[in-house]
């Protein structure tokens, strides 16, 4: 079994980032992986073994206002379960989608509303959705001749934290 | 306009039928010109793409290819379903029906065959013949006649099936001796979890007097289950067989296309707007316009070729809009009428346990215990098709359930996320226990042949290159629409059976646009994309646009082949029945080109090489 490809060129049209930000000086990759483990669930080394924190934290620090993504980080310090309707609750959501599907939803609210971003083929094949229940993207990985028939993958996971 | 060409046949259109009549025919010597609408002449960027699959927001059948203004695709979004019922279409295909025509296809190299689910049940014997049971169209050959063909295009597709599971299950026919090229594809985890609740068990159908046993069954599919040097690299499970297999495992028409002779040119981006006749009625050739880039229409070229013989392969809807614009072969007033699809019932839940969904071919197995005798005369027969690939077709899952959960995940999921949804460890078990236990049962109607289903030319609404466009007039006969009420009685029961819980919902909106009510209930239906019909076989002028051979009875060498010839589908995916008469066509085309020509010798004639054709020709 091999993993889902993560090899080749980002493909036109979608919209890997690379610039840093200031906003990402304000809250560093470490910072948002923290985050992202309590939003997703899923610990540190599984996000890590997507080798997309890097992207979405660029790409959330260019999108979100630096104040709010500070707010979700405090207001989340001792778990996201009992964080309250709003806009920082909506950018929970948003990290959680991005991570799960690779795909920058457009937040419910908002001003000028946009159509969701997949942000590349990359982040839609380490989506996290798929490990959730032990599978992998269509189209993205070569799990081997006649996997299909074996019962699924064990899905134990996010008790470690 | 540039000179004319000659050549012993054009081809239009590069799918499945188009390339195995180009390969047939230039197997036996004759120079055979192929002009595809599309893109994917072998240079620069693929015009399939996995990568393009990958980072398309949603993974409808042409997500792989790129949009071509010039030869649009029509696609599964073009239609929208109105909030009150009704439905309004958007795309290339204009539509008037009081049911849409709900399925797409694809115009590049290749043809819908790239992104094909790859599934090869043969028809069943008693399908070429349902005027037996009182409705729809008799074939003029039957099942016998075309056996031989059918294991020619099994060859060819590299088919993975089980001999005597077909034989004794599916009762078919088939030769002593005879082996499927490929030994069968192994059931899904899901087949066999749903195969150890139904086998042996009985439902009751509601048109029928005796309760039907249920068996789970292997489908047989153009999958390669070993690596060989005639088909290639074996199947890897990556789960996207629509709309591109990564592999290569899965049959496409680029399979036969690598093995056409030097003779086959393939002229790419090419559009055949018209076809010439003489003044007795005779095919000279054809007119099409040629484009370098989709998006400068300024940029086309208008050119001729000419032929002995012009074959039509180009797609039902295809078909017809040419012969429409063309104002041939229309002595019968057939063309473009019975246009048939096999309308999909989807049914949808979550079985008690996890099975794991969006692994494998997308159905490796169904039931076939609904297809057959006499209760189709009372309501459409239907093939059971267990779908593989989770909630994907019917309702878009897992984005769509993601969604959800991050909203509104309901009182009853573990965790307690309430009215706001989850997040953290809670989200993460409720997508893995919500997206891990869904499954799909498709069932897919048989729809007769009804001169009332058609495609017309629309007034007034030309594309961008000036060709009329087609306009569709669909519906559901109360035969089919019957089907669907015994596919829907039967799932509940299979549900039971399975102790599943039933998601699946009928409701007029946009993303239903096959909502309807009949006999007082709600149901909604999906489109196969297995579009027929529309130049029918027949044996009578009066009542047929082509003869069995696929030849059109008004014009001598004038042929049009595929899906639109078929009088019936059954309720088998149609490819393999259309490869298996192509093929037999393409024995009829030899012989009338013998005829015109007089025997050619291979060593002779060698292959045609046209400086400004054979640089588009990568197969040459």
């Amino acid at each position: 079994m091999t993993l889902p490809d993560t090899e080749g060129p980002s493909p036109t049209g979608t919209t890997e980032v690379e610039q840093s930000t200031e906003a990402e000086q304000l809250i560093d990759v470490e910072q948002f992986i923290e985050l992202s483990v309590t939003l997703t669930g899923f610990n540190a080394a599984e996000l890590m073994g997507t080798a997309m924190a890097g992207v979405y934290h660029a790409w959330v620090c260019q999108q979100v206002d630096p104040g709010l993504c500070t707010e979700l980080i405090g207001a989340s310090a001792d778990g996201c379960a009992e964080l309250d309707e709003g806009p920082v609750r909506e950018l929970a959501r948003s990290i959680c989608h991005l991570w799960y599907l690779g795909v920058w939803p457009c937040p419910d609210g908002q001003e000028h509303p946009t159509a969701p971003t997949v942000i590349s083929g990359r982040a839609y094949a380490q989506g996290l959705v798929w490990r959730s229940f032990g599978g992998h993207a269509p189209g993205a990985g070569t799990p081997g001749y006649g996997s299909w028939a074996e019962p699924p993958a064990e899905t134990s996971g996010g008790e470690e934290r | 306009m540039t000179a004319s060409e000659h050549f012993d046949v054009i081809v239009v259109g590069a799918g499945v039928a188009g390339s195995l009549i180009a390969r047939s025919l230039g197997d036996r010597g004759w120079r055979v010109l192929v002009l595809e609408a599309g893109r994917g002449d072998g240079a620069g960027a693929p015009a399939v793409d996995v990568e393009r699959f990958r980072s398309a927001l949603v993974k409808v059948p042409s997500a792989a290819i790129a949009a071509n203004p010039l030869a649009a695709s029509p696609d599964v979004l073009d239609l929208r379903g109105d909030p009150g019922g009704g439905y309004h279409a958007d795309g290339y295909l204009l539509q008037n029906g009081r049911l849409p025509y709900a399925s797409g296809y694809l115009r590049v190299n290749g043809g819908t065959g790239t992104a094909w689910t790859g599934l090869t049940p043969r028809m069943h014997p008693e399908d070429f013949d349902t005027e037996t049971f009182g409705y729809g169209r008799n074939w003029p050959i039957d099942y016998a006649v075309l056996e031989p063909h059918y294991r020619a295009a099994e060859l060819e597709f590299g088919v993975a099936a089980d001999v005597a599971e077909q034989r004794d299950l599916v009762s078919l026919p088939l030769p002593d001796g005879y082996a499927f090229p490929h030994s069968p594809v192994p059931a899904s985890h899901l087949d066999r979890v749903v195969a150890g609740a139904l086998d042996g068990h009985g439902v009751q159908d509601p048109f029928a007097t005796r309760s039907t046993e249920l068996r789970v069954v292997g489908t047989p599919q153009a999958r390669n289950t070993t690596s060989t040097e005639a088909h290639g690299p074996v199947c890897e499970g990556s789960a996207s067989c629509i709309p591109v297999c990564p592999t290569g495992a899965k049959y496409t028409p680029g399979r036969t296309q690598a093995r056409w002779s030097p003779s086959v040119a393939l002229v790419t981006r090419a559009v055949v707007g018209r076809i010439m006749p003489d003044a007795v009625g005779r095919i000279r050739g054809v007119e099409y316009q040629r484009y370098d880039d989709p998006a400068s229409p300024a940029g086309v070229i208008r050119c001729t070729a000419d032929a002995d013989i012009v074959v039509l392969a180009a797609h039902a809807i295809e078909n017809a809009r040419l012969l429409l614009a063309s104002g041939l072969a229309n002595s019968s007033d057939q063309v473009g009428r019975n246009l048939m699809d096999h309308p999909v019932l989807l049914t949808w839940g979550l079985l008690p346990e996890p099975i794991g969904p969006y692994r494998g071919p997308g159905s490796t197995s169904g039931l076939e215990g609904f297809r057959f005798g006499p209760v189709r005369g009372a309501r459409a027969p239907f093939r059971i098709e267990i779908g593989n690939w989770g909630w994907n077709w019917a309702v878009g899952a897992p984005d769509v359930e993601v969604r959800a959960l991050l909203r509104d995940a309901g009182p009853t999921l573990p965790g307690g996320g309430g009215r706001r949804g989850l997040l953290g460890t809670a989200l993460r078990h409720a997508v893995g226990n919500r997206i891990g236990r869904q499954f799909a049962l498709q069932f897919e109607m048989e729809q007769c042949a009804d001169p009332m289903n058609r495609v017309t030319l629309a007034p007034g609404q030309f594309d961008l290159l000036g060709s009329p466009r087609p306009l569709l007039t669909y519906d559901l006969s109360d035969h089919v629409k019957a089907g669907i009420v015994a596919a829907k009685s039967v799932s509940d029961q299979i549900f039971a059976l399975l102790g599943a819980e039933d998601h699946s919902r009928y409701e007029p909106g946009p993303f239903q646009p096959g909502w309807f009510e009949f006999e007082g209930r709600p149901y909604a239906y999906r489109g196969a994309g297995h579009g027929a019909g529309t130049h029918i076989m027949g044996n009578s002028p009066a009542t047929s646009v082509v003869d069995s051979w696929q030849r059109c009875w008004d014009h001598p060498n004038l042929f049009a082949v595929g899906c639109g010839s078929m009088p019936s589908l059954g309720t088998s995916n149609p490819t393999l029945t259309m490869a298996a008469i192509t093929l037999r066509s393409a024995e009829r085309i030899h012989r009338d080109l013998t005829a015109l020509n007089g025997p050619i010798r291979l060593s002779a004639r060698g292959p045609y090489r046209n400086p400004r054709i054979g640089k588009e020709n990568d197969n040459a």
